[in-house]
């Protein structure tokens, strides 16, 4: 069964006088170990995409189903403590936790399961993987914006989610960290078997992924040989073939 | 008693009948012959008429026919389309007069141009569906602006792509000798599958270099330290090639002239000149379409080393080159996607407000 499943997934939101349909029958599934990509221009839904998917936002119409269970059906209390052990969120408007050091604040999900020094030094090799060692000690107004990405995204990773879903963590990187960032996610991705979803605004960011899709006014377009009728078991194949090369 | 009568009373009785009789038979008589004059003349003028008729036609077809295809050029100018209109009349008058003779016998001969004229009721259709008929697929003037033959032409290449195809082949055959087969292998291997070539054009490629003296056969077998295994699977010898000091002075000068540029022909452009505004909803489906069609081109790039990682890794030049030239095909089909976003953007805005349309005319 797949881990994520969206059938049908509509949304809108009013804008102004306006009625902007932000998702228009998404359809997608994912797998643990699957690193899904996803490719919009802004405004083609791809962060409402994501909210609904994490159970932030509740869809218009269709089914969000999380390992199997209508998110929809649960409470808003399970809902938000599977935001904070099983689903782990990337968002481009990072914030923290007010007043703690970067990497207290990464540590934090941890304090509770094992000693603070052990979360520490967790949360160090963490910020040191997604290449922002020297961010531990600064405070958040101190750090860059591509530096506020990774630090949320380690943030997202040290919790070890089942699911992660990034919006843009590869925004304001230059080529070196944005290859060390897809290297984390993906090796994540294979490695741990977490299921990625990602998404970015242009497409060579996005090859490194498993699979590869298009969000455009709120649609979802994906590559032929994933439209139902073809082999199923292509895109797995494909990602195989992937891996090795 | 009886008073005698011009007529005559014993004699005027029966005369008078036989007056009244025979004054009848001749007025029906009259008549009669009038009518199957006026049927026969009628009959004959109409034949006339129609042998005439007829006799014109044929005179009129076989003096056209003659005189150097009048008839077959007048259908074609009668060009209703209006995007096409200036550039099929413009071509259609210079093929017309450097028609032979001989070409319009062959083309009656064989059917071809006459069926249109007769068969087609439509005025509309007929010219189009002659011109497409009547002037062979080699015509240069239907390869360019119409482009009839574009997918079969896209998978076997142009003139241009056989020519890159054979200093390709030049160049790989002085990095190295080898075989057609290896041929094909190193070149998908360094140039990458956006190509698409057939392999059918390497060997081509070899023959023509033969022809041409630039490259020529090992004989199979006289090279011991070959690095190839020379015998096919079957055991058939292979032939294996090397570059002579011509070919590589060609190859030479290849590589230092500029390059041209493939013309960028897609089905969807031809689709979307040819459409029409009430075509807009099939249209912005067919954009998905395409967009799926370049996602899954794309996903053939997908895992490979990406561009930029191998600019932060230090590797040697081949490997550099080979990713550039995959990378380009990733531009491509990225600029491809973007395209297609903002022409969909933009015919949902028309759909949504057709009056624009027509205010523009």
């Amino acid at each position: 069964m797949a881990l994520l499943s969206l059938d049908g997934v509509t949304k809108r939101y009013a804008r102004g006088y306006r009625e902007v349909e932000a998702l228009a029958g998404v359809g997608l599934e994912v797998e643990a170990g699957d690193f899904v990509a996803i490719w919009g221009a802004s405004r083609s839904g791809k962060t409402t995409l994501l909210r609904v998917a994490a159970g932030i936002e509740a869809p218009d119409g269709g089914r969000v189903a999380f390992d199997g269970h209508d998110l929809a059906a649960r409470s808003r209390r399970t809902r938000a403590r599977l935001l904070l052990t099983d689903i782990g969120c990337v968002w481009q408007t990072g914030r923290i936790t007010r007043g703690l050091s970067v990497l207290d604040h990464v540590a934090l999900p941890r304090f509770k399961q094992s000693s603070h020094a052990q979360a520490r030094g967790e949360a160090h090799d963490v910020l040191e993987r997604v290449g922002v060692p020297q961010a531990a000690g600064a405070r958040w107004h101190e750090l860059t914006d591509g530096e506020r990405t990774r630090v949320a995204l380690a943030h997202a990773l040290i919790r070890r989610p089942r699911l992660l879903l990034a919006d843009e963590p590869t925004a304001n990187l230059n080529m070196i960290e944005r290859e060390q960032v897809l290297g984390v996610l993906r090796s994540v991705a294979d490695e741990a078997g977490v299921a990625i979803v990602m998404t970015a605004p242009d497409a060579p960011n996005l090859l490194q992924s498993h699979r590869l899709m298009s969000l455009d006014g709120g649609r979802l377009i994906k590559p032929r040989s994933e439209q139902p009728g073809t082999l199923i078991d292509f895109p797995r194949a494909g990602r195989r073939a992937g891996r090795s090369g | 008693m009886k008073p005698p009568t011009a007529d005559g009373q014993p004699a005027g009785a029966p005369p008078v009948g036989c007056v009244e009789a025979g004054a009848a038979p001749p007025v029906a008589c009259v008549v009669v012959c009038v009518v199957v004059v006026v049927v026969v003349a009628g009959a004959v003028v109409v034949c006339t008429v129609v042998v005439a008729v007829v006799a014109a036609v044929v005179i009129g077809v076989l003096a056209c026919v003659v005189t150097g295809g009048g008839v077959s050029v007048a259908p074609l100018s009668l060009e209703p389309l209006e995007p096409q209109a200036p550039t099929a009349s413009a071509t259609s008058r210079p093929s017309g007069s450097a028609r032979t003779r001989g070409s319009i016998w062959m083309m009656l001969a064989s059917g071809v141009g006459g069926t249109p004229r007769g068969g087609q009721p439509e005025p509309v259709a007929s010219p189009t569906r002659l011109r497409y008929a009547r002037v062979p697929g080699a015509s240069q003037w239907v390869g360019r602006s119409f482009e009839l033959r574009f997918p079969v032409e896209r998978r076997q290449g142009g003139a241009n792509d056989t020519m890159s195809v054979k200093y390709a082949v030049l160049g790989l055959l002085a990095q190295r000798r080898g075989y057609g087969y290896d041929l094909v292998q190193r070149f998908e291997e360094q140039v990458g599958p956006a190509w698409q070539l057939n392999a059918g054009a390497i060997y081509v490629a070899l023959d023509k270099l033969e022809q041409e003296g630039l490259v020529k056969p090992l004989v199979a077998g006289d090279g011991a330290d070959q690095p190839v295994r020379r015998r096919t699977a079957r055991g058939a010898p292979r032939v294996i090639y090397e570059a002579t000091p011509q070919g590589l002075e060609r190859f030479e000068d290849w590589m230092a002239t500029g390059s041209s540029m493939a013309p960028l022909r897609e089905e969807l452009h031809l689709k979307l000149a040819l459409s029409q505004p009430r075509n807009l909803a099939r249209l912005i489906e067919l954009t998905y379409e395409q967009e799926e069609a370049c996602l899954e081109r794309l996903e053939q790039h997908r895992g490979g080393t990406a561009f930029d990682d191998l600019l932060a890794s230090a590797q040697p030049w081949p490997a550099v080159a080979s990713v550039m030239v995959r990378d380009a095909e990733v531009a491509h089909l990225q600029a491809t996607v973007h395209w297609l976003r903002s022409i969909r953007e933009a015919m949902r805005w028309l759909q949504e407000r057709p009056e624009a349309l027509r205010s523009r005319g």
